[in-house]
């Protein structure tokens, strides 16, 4: 036993003596210092994986703004390039994004969704972090991986409606959020489609993450898709999804399926009229 | 951020006189079983659970509930804890009790578009659940003697921890660094006393 001097005997029992009390508040002070580099280091803060702690940022808007206006006359050639699937790849999309800004003449970059594995917040960030690099404007489709969890909402925070179109001189690019499964089996928004596909003077681009012949498309989907599209002077299709290149025409339409980020390989097409060429680019 | 807290905590530890701990032979069995309440750490916005140390309190365990309400972040999320721990050591200095230690927490999470097993509408086999998940972390607790009928002691700690898949993305992929996939976390141990 201690020196009873510095014990205290209470109901039998020994406890210590506070005899330090500038330790006991050297302590305290030392911990509400603790607390503070804490609070206010919010990186380190991690609620939940689950949750949806992330900017409003509205990505896709932004780049579609940067997108450079058609001045003069319409060029011969519009250029742009796309990747898809980068999932947990991240150190493959970084030297994507390295390769496709050495690329001349291009005017926006598209990434095809599944930019997650688990729809999770961070997955998110560091995707965001490295499409940042890009010299070109970037615009992110939703996958159906994105939709996991809160995935939606963050998207949504993050990149803005997952449903959009721009124009560029006589093309119209329309990007169409298709996910069912993940997205509690809901619709996609087909009569947004409808209307944004008017069999006009528009060449219509449609992008949607997976392809309509894909497994996860019941029937009845894919015949609402498909009259949607042929009917809607739609030119060019561009999906990911199958993490395989596929060139392809299906319901008579020129489709390209854009590989996984880990085949390390992005695709440049180049449109003229109503023509798609398109090429694969290794890094 | 993380060497400012190790260096005000060698820092607080230095100023110390070493000396030996005060036994009671009486309260040992008193610190076996305590309450906890958590800030953060993958846990929710605050976590509450209890547990207690095992052979010879080398190891301790925990069960917890923690709740991430709406207001923080716009969702939602529940989640049960199971935390079994290791003590690497144990020393005291003047009067505080300090110990470090690791281990993984396994942890259930429930919520919207959270899982454990993939909804009746997806094919077989298309989706793992994604509401489990394992969370190594590695902590430091310290803790004073208090003088109380119903607590023998007291304990604060940090823990620094990740996440299963920030782990095995980190290891993948050198873009992300590792500082990215570290959140800290802090709480209070309320250790019970025993009734002899």
């Amino acid at each position: 036993m201690e020196d009873p001097g510095r014990c205290k005997k209470v109901r039998g029992k020994y406890f210590m003596m506070t005899e330090n009390k500038n330790t006991v508040f050297a302590g305290i002070i030392c911990l509400a210092v603790a607390v503070y580099l804490f609070t206010s280091c919010e990186s380190l803060v991690d609620y939940s994986i689950f949750d949806a702690d992330i900017d409003a940022e509205m990505l896709n808007h932004s780049a579609i703004s940067k997108i450079p206006p058609v001045e003069g006359p319409l060029p011969d050639t519009l250029r742009f390039a796309v990747f898809s699937d980068v999932h947990d790849n991240y150190d493959e999309m970084a030297a994507a994004i390295t390769s496709i800004n050495r690329q001349p003449g291009l005017k926006f970059v598209i990434c095809g969704g599944d930019i997650t594995n688990s729809g999770l917040t961070k997955e998110f960030r560091w995707y965001a972090d490295i499409m940042k690099r890009s010299h070109y404007p970037l615009i992110t489709l939703i996958g159906n991986h994105d939709h996991l969890a809160n995935g939606l909402m963050i998207y949504e925070k993050l990149f803005g409606n997952p449903n959009a179109s721009f124009v560029y001189g006589q093309y119209k690019f329309v990007l169409f959020n298709n996910t069912m499964l993940e997205n509690y089996n809901k619709s996609p928004r087909y009569q947004w489609l409808r209307d944004e596909l008017p069999d006009n003077d528009y060449t219509n681009i449609l992008i949607s993450h997976i392809p309509p012949f894909a497994d996860e498309i019941d029937d009845l989907n894919r015949m609402v898709l498909n009259t949607i599209t042929s009917s809607g002077n739609v030119k060019l299709c561009i999906h990911g999804h199958l993490h395989k290149f596929r060139e392809t025409e299906y319901n008579g339409i020129h489709t390209v399926v854009a590989g996984d980020i880990s085949d390390r390989e992005y695709y440049v097409v180049k449109l003229k009229d109503d023509r798609a060429l398109v090429e694969i680019v290794k890094f | 951020m993380i060497k400012t807290l190790l260096a005000i905590s060698m820092g607080f530890m230095s100023v110390q006189e070493p000396a030996e701990p005060i036994k009671d032979p009486g309260n040992q069995e008193g610190k076996k079983v305590y309450l906890k309440a958590q800030y953060a750490g993958n846990a929710g916005l605050a976590s509450i659970g209890f547990g207690s140390f095992f052979l010879n309190e080398k190891l301790m365990a925990d069960i917890s509930y923690g709740y991430l309400p709406g207001f923080a972040n716009d969702v939602r999320v529940h989640t049960f804890s199971f935390k079994p721990a290791y003590n690497i050591s144990e020393f005291t200095i003047k009067h505080f009790n300090i110990s470090p230690y690791a281990g993984i927490a396994a942890t259930w999470s429930a919520g919207h578009n959270i899982y454990l097993l993939a909804p009746d509408h997806y094919p077989r086999d298309y989706y793992y659940g994604n509401a489990f998940h394992f969370n190594p972390f590695v902590g430091l607790r310290s803790g004073i003697d208090l003088e109380s009928r119903r607590l023998s002691r007291l304990s604060l700690y940090a823990e620094l921890g990740t996440a299963d898949y920030e782990l095995l993305y980190a290891f993948r992929n050198r873009e992300i660094k590792f500082r990215e996939i570290l959140n800290l976390c802090f709480g209070v141990m309320f250790h019970l006393n025993g009734d002899r």
